[in-house]
């Protein structure tokens, strides 16, 4: 363990635009022993200070912020620190309060994925954009044809039914239409 | 001041006083008190002569130009070459690794976080520097391929006691943002004047 890893306790704060912000707030911070206090018995590292994480405490440690006003706090719980172990992080974004667990919220996932899938297409509707402009060159009417059926099948990503019918951000994810596949 | 030299000492018949001390100089008799003693004896060390040395306070160490007193390891951290505070933050579990002079460490969302500082600097106008580290992504490619992706890190907020980073995956030779992301580790430190 770094000598230098301070204690902290975890605090989810739950936001006005919905979301939540994972706060580590110090209530340890330590130092590397001296020599004479190593042999005194004080091992490898000492308390360097020390804070009671009280309410006050932790309420101006979230005034200090000064998050914009999407980001300011509406409540928060201190929570154990392990809370956002095994938790989506893909979806970060998307994630909400449930409770004194992270959650989430499946409407945001799915904006979050539709953004991702429009990512995914910008290189094929890049290179759709050159061959349709050769095909154009040469007067090549089939290709150009076929080449704009493709490109709309890449508009239309965004919209395929599986995005709404995911019920979990696992489903969500395996949600790639075959264009983007190929 | 103390004298110095024994020959300016004063010559007396005896030593009276309490707390002095008796000398001899060529047959005369002379007094001197402690302080007089340790001036003669511990003369001001300089570039060139060992001696004693005063401690430097904090404004000194702050202004940085006394070449005269010492620093102490307590309060070395005032000096303009110090690092104010630092960080080594998971970019994904938020686990703060080691730090020095926070007092939090915030993950927003995807690619945000933000600092709070245990003692404030003096004003928001502090030299702010940050890191992060992401193997799986080739740093170095971004200068070689345009279409090749990387990742970078800077600062978006910073105030006396608090700070915000930012990282995000860029492409076309780091022209374009494509989206931010979480590194494996966010790292950040601050020079200024302490408050």
């Amino acid at each position: 363990m770094s000598i230098r890893k301070p204690d902290v306790v975890t605090v989810l704060i739950h936001r006005v635009d919905g979301g939540v912000t994972l706060m580590r707030v110090v209530t340890t911070e330590y130092r590397p022993t001296t020599l004479a206090e190593k042999e005194a018995g004080h091992g490898e590292r000492i308390a360097n200070w020390t804070i009671e994480p009280t309410e006050e405490y932790i309420n101006s440690i979230i005034k200090k912020h000064d998050w914009p006003p999407e980001l300011q706090a509406v409540s928060w719980d201190i929570v154990p620190d392990d809370v956002n172990e095994g938790v989506d992080h893909h979806f970060r974004n998307a994630w909400k309060k449930d409770g004194k667990k992270i959650g989430i919220d499946m409407v945001k996932a799915r904006d979050i994925h539709r953004e991702n899938l429009r990512r995914m297409r910008y290189g094929p509707m890049e290179k759709l954009d050159v061959d349709y402009q050769r095909a154009d060159e040469v007067g090549d009417i089939e290709t150009k044809i076929k080449i704009a059926k493709l490109k709309q099948e890449l508009r239309d990503v965004t919209k395929h039914p599986d995005i709404e019918n995911a019920q979990t951000p696992e489903e969500l994810k395996k949600v790639i239409p075959d264009i983007l596949k190929r | 001041m103390a004298a110095s030299m024994i020959s300016q000492l004063g010559a007396v018949a005896s030593v009276a006083g309490t707390n002095e001390l008796g000398l001899n100089e060529s047959g005369t008799s002379k007094k001197a008190n402690v302080d007089q003693l340790s001036t003669y004896f511990f003369a001001a060390a300089s570039d060139t002569v060992a001696g004693k040395i005063e401690i430097a306070d904090q404004s000194e160490q702050e202004s940085g130009s006394d070449n005269t007193k010492a620093v102490t390891s307590g309060r070395q951290h005032f000096h303009p070459s110090a690092a104010k505070f630092w960080i080594q933050a998971n970019g994904t579990s938020t686990v703060m690794q080691s730090s020095y002079n926070m007092t939090s460490w915030a993950h927003t969302g995807t690619g945000d976080a933000d600092g709070t500082i245990a003692t404030d600097f003096s004003d928001a106008n502090w030299c702010g520097i940050s890191s992060i580290q992401v193997p799986a992504l080739r740093m170095s490619a971004c200068t070689s391929a345009l279409n090749s992706q990387c990742a970078s890190v800077g600062f978006n907020s910073q105030a006396a006691g608090t700070f915000g980073v930012l990282c995000s995956r860029n492409t076309g030779n780091g022209t374009a943002v494509v989206d931010q992301i979480d590194p494996d580790w966010y790292f950040a430190v601050g020079y200024g004047d302490f408050a």
